[in-house]
């Protein structure tokens, strides 16, 4: 470590941590290990005290920093307000700045963040994962390729776009690199029910990922580079609204400013820019959005909530009430849908182990509902589910889909149904 | 870079200058050697001794940090023997810990040592319905184990504010409290036993703390010793039905004043709120500002209110409620109609603390109590030291238990708001105890305290405390530092100031120079009619309490009482019912006071724990002399040991009890006894089994073969009738009809022939005691008795009381319920009911007795 008394301005959040322990219960690390170590106080008090240039060695702080996942429920726990997020980097680049390499993660996840920038090669490299679903391949490989979803969604036909509003607000749809090569279809769904809904919705081809997962492996320099591209491409554009579908793309364009907080001119650009983004799902619950009709089919649906949706957007309602406008299908809440499902950006490739717990841990609560659709919005956990759908396949019978995929189908459903009353037939809901 | 730091290096934030706390340094050498020895006793052991991974085991919730030496994360009990061996061995301390969410630096290795993480350790390992009650490993989440409960219509009452992080352990450790102990008592009161290690490596099993207890009451004191007698792997615990209905109100005030006066006008009334939760001014106005509950923000205080029990009850107690609120002028009342709302009626409370800990850096969070009339004055008290001091203080209250927790925002990093925050602290403690308070309620004193304990109890009880530490830990070796100070401490002032001299009372005087001049064993006696089954010893001196007749104090807004223990039964029983007040162990009879408290005479009318469940003070002259007072005027309190639990069942070995506060109740209005009989006692037996188990179970019962199998139920209630209805609707299930009876009438009737059937073995025969679980009565207290035998059962605690008139022969083995067994001319033999306790027991009456003044039990009861 080099001298960490540059990091001191951290102590200002640390000292707000009172140790009150409401974080342990909302921890996934802590939930998995009960070790102290593992929780977010823990992790907190490490921190503090290698800013404070009392340890004398590093390897217990680099495995506590490392095996976070990032998913800061701690911060939405946390009764005194305290910004984990910004202990948890200091800690990350004193470590690094220090010689650590505990962050630049597997071979795996290097080539992922090599490849989230490059749209192109991303999407390429998506499909021909895809494929790798239907070879039998050796275990490790195919551990990671039932995480891919059976079709990228790139080579579906389009169906009938609704008319776009002539008035409506305008929105700039941010696609995100993995939803983007992976979940394309959703991304098109969401840009059709935002349409339906009244938005102008218009995309910029140049937009690039959103940094969050180089930023969590301690490359700030390269989160910052990235950052500023898409500050850059949306400023400008006069869009009232910048709108995504992933949970934890949408969090990191909302704190672009975060990154900024040595370099006052990039800041106020990046909190114009972050004042302007929304999860699609916050713009179809607004009152400006013209209310849409959704129909089920009698699926028994539960929820995996994105924990950045949830926990730093903490617009973690809004995905509920549009499961609760679908009639015709039953929708689960459970206690725990908000909780983190183990996938943390590139933690199910770096490690696999406690991503594959905590995972197990939530398919037991998921198996005793009994879904036959597990919604995700956010393509980590999407991914991650659909490796839980197939670990448990004895026990879960369930599809999983994103909320766009899910309350487009449905709208699809009643407006059709909405037909058929119309003309006097009786028409089955499309499965 | 700053030096590396000493690993032993205490570094907390808080000098305390007067504590003398020591413990020799470790070179490096024989720090590796601690390390090698314990991965050597145990290979699987997770042991963690690098100072980064440490760190994360240097704190709780009180904000200091203490680095350990290691931290050994159990798996299972079978670990913790050998690790106790080996920090023996090396002199280590070890520090237990639950969730670390300690108040009062509980957990913080103040001298370095060794941390038994428990949190992984969080199995439920036993749940008995029938006798509700359950076994869990310590590191269960209070959360958690409700949540298991809930599924069997069950719960855990102790649920403090911290319940969804805190453990099973750690509130067993703390004696924790919460919102509902106002109705439902702390966690002292829901512990039964369990197991625990003692330093020496030995595991042991924890007494029973139920009213067939043979020896001392060792739980009851280890409960609410902070970790510094023993490492507990196991707690058993009393269950609880959920009640039927409950309301939740929450009424606006201009003043504290006023709303305090309301919660004394709502007990007036007979009526033991659930809960009676107080925010004042400040407080409200916290919680708006960060979490808008919906609370009155011009309001001077908040009371919420929550009553629960059965419908009927409930919906009365409701409506005079809300016509006390309305006379006492409530600024608004709100009610909640849905579970919803019962949510937001709570959500103001739930964010109090997280709403003040917005507020700076960190929140020193006290916790005194006072008697309860007295809270507003203390109130305006700790308002007037945070103007003196410069501190915005929030305070939120358990008011029905005159328990209160201002909350100081300060920053950590300014030494100087630090020591003015420690300046105003003290001011606090010093008010509350001039008040006749606690200086602390319920987040015990840890390391927090440790120097004002002696603000609350003088040399003499702090010295006792101390000597309790070393007969269960001679070498000071568990949690040094915590709960009480090391023998011989006195604060500065204390060494300057002649001692306080204590009024002369003739009566003591007395008593104190018979025991001091006594040639031989003194025997206490009250009424004189337990003498043949006290331990006693041939040509013993007798010392007779009856001298001490006076009623020293009867506060009912505080529903205390206080009496010396000459008092008889009956006497106190008409002062009581004058003001409409119960203590539910307190039989009809001519015994004293001190004798039923000292005998831990078990009554047919109380379903608790017995008379520790109400004792809250004592005071006692122990064996050379001097005058001991422990406990407070308080609901709760948990500064230093719980030495009242000890006075109860002490039977005349470690003192002359001479005082008792007790805590009292409200009588409920309606009464009745349902006298049922014509059946076989195993069809009886079950069916109060059944009735044990009712959601609103019975103040008493107790069956009795005598003139036949007959069982008497005792309902109390504010409607009597529904109760009455749902106990036929149980009978009726079995065939059996009740008689019913007022309780006026019948209950002196059912306690002088229980008083006749513990006297028939004067005359001859042998009669017996012991118990079960309740749950195992069916098992136990069911046999082929013959014709003569006489049998009560008691079934809320599994007592047995057999007589047989002819003794039992000296080969015959005895049941294995028996603890303690008389017969004309012989002294009362006694079962220990663990033989590992005795050299426990052995050393905590020599701390009260050095000189042997008082006679002990005699062994051979082990037939
Ligand atoms: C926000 C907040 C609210 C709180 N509200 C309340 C409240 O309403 N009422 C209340 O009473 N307290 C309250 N507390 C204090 C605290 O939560 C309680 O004291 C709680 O019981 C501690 O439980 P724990 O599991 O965290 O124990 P810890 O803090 O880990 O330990 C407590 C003590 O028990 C000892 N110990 C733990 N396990 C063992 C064991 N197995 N064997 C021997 N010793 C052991 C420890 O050494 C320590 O002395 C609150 C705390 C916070 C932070
Ligand atoms: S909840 Fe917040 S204040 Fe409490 S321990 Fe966790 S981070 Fe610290
Ligand atoms: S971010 Fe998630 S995993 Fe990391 S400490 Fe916070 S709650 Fe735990």
């Amino acid at each position: 470590m080099k001298d960490p008394s540059r990091w001191r301005w951290v102590l200002q959040e640390t000292d707000h941590c009172n140790k009150c322990g409401f974080c342990l219960p909302a921890c996934p690390t802590y939930r998995l290990t009960r070790q102290e170590l593992h929780s977010p106080r823990g992790r907190i008090a490490m921190v503090e005290a290698a800013v404070r240039g009392e340890l004398t060695t590093t390897a217990g702080l680099e495995e506590a920093l490392s095996y976070c996942v990032g998913c800061r429920a701690c911060e939405l726990a946390c009764p005194s307000g305290v910004r984990y997020e910004r202990i948890l980097e200091t800690g990350r680049s004193l470590l690094v700045e220090g010689g650590s390499t505990a962050f630049r993660g597997s071979l795996a996840a290097r080539t992922a963040l090599y490849l989230a920038p490059r749209k192109h090669t991303f999407r390429s490299f998506a499909r021909w994962g895809s494929l790798a679903r239907r070879v039998p391949l050796a275990d490790l490989v195919s551990d990671y390729a039932v995480m891919l979803p059976e079709s990228t969604g790139r080579s579906q036909p389009s169906r009938t776009m609704p008319r776009p509003s002539p008035t409506g607000p305008r929105v700039a749809f941010f696609s995100g690199c993995v939803m983007d090569a992976m979940f394309a279809e959703a991304n098109r769904m969401a840009q059709q029910l935002l349409t339906a809904a009244g938005y102008r919705v218009f995309q910029l081809p140049s937009e690039t990922c959103c940094g969050a997962i180089h930023l969590h492996s301690a490359q700030p320099a390269e989160a910052q580079r990235l950052a500023k591209a898409n500050i850059a491409a949306f400023e400008s554009e006069a869009a009232d609204w910048i709108v995504n579908t992933a949970g934890g793309c949408g969090a990191m364009l909302q704190e672009y400013p975060e990154l900024f907080a040595q370099d006052p001119a990039w800041k106020e650009r990046a909190e114009r820019f972050s004042a302007r983004v929304r999860d699609f799902s916050s713009l179809l619950v607004a009152e400006e959005a013209r209310p849409l009709g959704y129909l089920g089919d009698g699926s028994r649906v539960v929820l995996q909530n994105s924990c950045h949706l949830v926990n730093v957007q903490r617009v973690g309602d809004h995905p509920v009430q549009l499961l609760r406008q679908v009639t015709g299908n039953t929708f689960v809440p459970y206690a725990d849908q908000n909780f983190c499902c183990g996938a943390g950006g590139l933690y199910n490739i770096n490690h696999r182990e406690w991503a594959r717990g905590i995972l197990d841990d939530k398919m037991d609560k998921v198996a005793a509902l009994e879904p036959t659709k597990i919604i995700v919005n956010n393509p980590g956990c999407h991914m991650q589910m659909l490796w839980g759908v197939e670990r448990h396949k004895e026990r879960v019978h369930a599809k999983v889909e994103h909320l766009a995929t899910y309350l487009w189908q449905c709208h699809q459903n009643y407006l059709r149904a909405d037909e058929a009353s119309a003309s006097g037939s009786d028409v089955e809901a499309e499965p | 870079m700053a030096p590396p730091r000493e690993m032993t290096e205490l570094w907390g934030m808080l000098s305390r200058p007067n504590l003398n706390l020591r413990r020799k340094q470790w070179s490096d050498s024989e720090r590796a050697a601690f390390h090698r020895a314990l991965r050597a006793e145990d290979s699987r052991l997770t042991v963690w001794v690098d100072p980064d991974r440490l760190m994360a085991y240097t704190y709780d919730a009180t904000g200091e940090r203490h680095r350990p030496d290691a931290a050994i994360l159990l798996q299972d009990a079978s670990q913790i023997g050998p690790v106790l061996a080996v920090a023996r061995r090396f002199g280590c301390p070890v520090i237990g810990r639950g969730a670390g969410t300690s108040l009062s630096g509980g957990t913080t290795p103040v001298l370095g040592g060794i941390v038994l993480a428990f949190a992984q350790m969080r199995r439920v390992l036993a749940i008995d319905e029938v006798s509700r009650q359950a076994v869990v490993e310590p590191g269960l989440v209070n959360a958690d184990f409700q949540a298991i409960l809930a599924e069997k219509g069950l719960f855990f009452a102790p649920d403090p504010s911290s319940h969804r992080i805190s453990t099973v352990g750690g509130n067993t450790n703390e004696n924790s409290g919460g919102p509902h102990c106002i109705k439902y008592g702390v966690t002292t009161n829901h512990v039964l036993g369990g197991h625990c290690y003692l330093i020496d490596g030995r595991g042991r099993t924890l007494p029973t703390t139920r009213d067939w207890r043979a020896g001392l009451d060792l739980t009851g004191i280890i409960v609410g010793s902070e970790g510094t007698l023993a490492i507990v792997d196991q707690i058993e615990v009393v269950l609880t039905r959920r009640p039927p209905a409950v309301e939740t109100l929450l009424a606006a005030f201009d003043t504290v004043e006023s709303a305090i006066a309301t919660v004394s006008a709502i007990i007036a009334r007979q009526i033991v709120p659930s809960t009676l939760e107080l925010l004042d001014r400040k407080s409200i106005q916290t919680v708006e500002r960060f979490v808008h509950a919906g609370y009155p923000a011009d309001a001077g205080a908040v009371l919420l209110i929550e009553i629960d029990g059965p419908e009927a009850d409930v919906s009365a107690e409701r409506a005079t409620i809300e016509a006390i609120l309305g006379e006492q002028g409530a600024l608004s009342v709100q009610r909640a109609q849905t579970p919803e709302e019962v949510e937001a009626l709570w959500k103001g409370r739930r964010s109090a603390y997280g709403a003040a800990a917005q507020i700076a850096g960190h929140l020193w969070i006290q916790d005194v109590t006072v008697p309860r009339p007295l809270l507003p004055e203390m109130m305006k008290t700790v308002s007037a030291i945070g103007e003196r001091y410069g501190f915005d203080i929030m305070t939120i209250a358990h008011a029905g238990d005159g328990n209160l927790h201002p909350q100081l925002p300060y920053n950590p990093s300014d030494p100087e708001e630090v020591s003015r925050m420690r300046e105003a602290d003290e001011a606090i403690l010093r008010a509350c105890v001039a008040l006749g308070g606690s200086i602390t309620g319920e987040h015990g004193i840890g390391i927090d305290k440790l120097e004002q304990l002696a603000l609350m109890y003088g040399p003499q009880e702090r010295d006792r405390m101390a000597e309790i530490r070393q007969a269960f830990d001679p070498e000071g070796l568990l949690n040094p530092g915590k709960a009480v100070l090391p023998l011989g401490y006195r604060r500065p002032e204390e060494t300057d100031l002649p001692p306080a001299v204590e009024p002369a009372d003739p009566r003591l005087e007395a008593m104190r120079e018979m025991l001091q001049g006594a040639k031989a064993t003194v025997a206490v006696r009250g009424s004189n009619s337990q003498a043949g089954r006290s331990p006693s010893r041939a040509g013993q001196e007798e010392l007779c309490t009856r001298s001490l007749d006076r009623l020293v104090d009867v506060d009912v807004p505080n529903l205390t009482i206080t009496v010396e223990s000459g008092v008889r039964a009956d006497a106190l029983q008409r002062t009581l019912s004058e003001q409409h007040l119960a203590i539910p162990t307190l039989p009809h009879n001519g015994r004293t006071i001190g004798g039923l408290v000292a005998s831990n005479a078990r009554y047919w009318g109380d379903r608790g724990l017995g008379w520790r469940d109400h004792v809250l003070a004592v005071t006692w002259l122990d064996g050379s002399g001097k005058r001991l007072r422990f406990g407070r005027k308080t609901m709760k309190n948990v500064a230093g040991y719980d030495v009242v639990k000890l006075a109860v069942g002490s039977w005349g070995t470690l003192g002359v009890l001479t005082e008792f506060t007790f805590r009292v109740r409200p009588q409920p209005k309606e009464s009745a006894i349902a006298e049922v009989s014509g059946a076989e006692l195993s069809t009886l037996l079950a069916v109060a089994l059944t009735i044990r188990n009712l959601p609103t179970p019975p103040r008493g019962m107790v069956l009795s073969t005598d003139t036949g199998p007959r069982l008497w139920i005792w309902l109390e209630a504010t409607d009597v009738h529904a109760q009455q209805h749902a106990l036929e609707t149980v009978l009726t299930a079995s065939d059996l009809r009740a008689e019913w009876f007022s309780a006026a009438e019948k209950v002196p009737l059912v306690d002088a022939a229980h008083h006749e059937f513990e006297q028939a073995w004067n005359t001859g025969g042998e009669w017996l005691e012991g118990g079960v679980p309740p749950g195992d009565l069916l098992n136990d207290a069911v046999r082929d008795w013959s014709a003569a035998d006489r049998v009560w059962v008691f079934p809320f605690s599994g007592a047995i009381e057999w007589y047989r008139p002819e003794p039992v022969p000296s080969g015959e083995r005895l049941p294995g319920w028996v603890v303690r067994s008389y017969r004309t001319g012989q002294g009362p033999r006694v079962r220990r009911q663990s033989s590992s306790w005795v050299d426990v027991e052995d050393r905590i009456r020599t701390i009260f007795d050095p000189w042997g003044r008082f006679p002990t039990w005699e062994a051979g009861g082990d037939r």
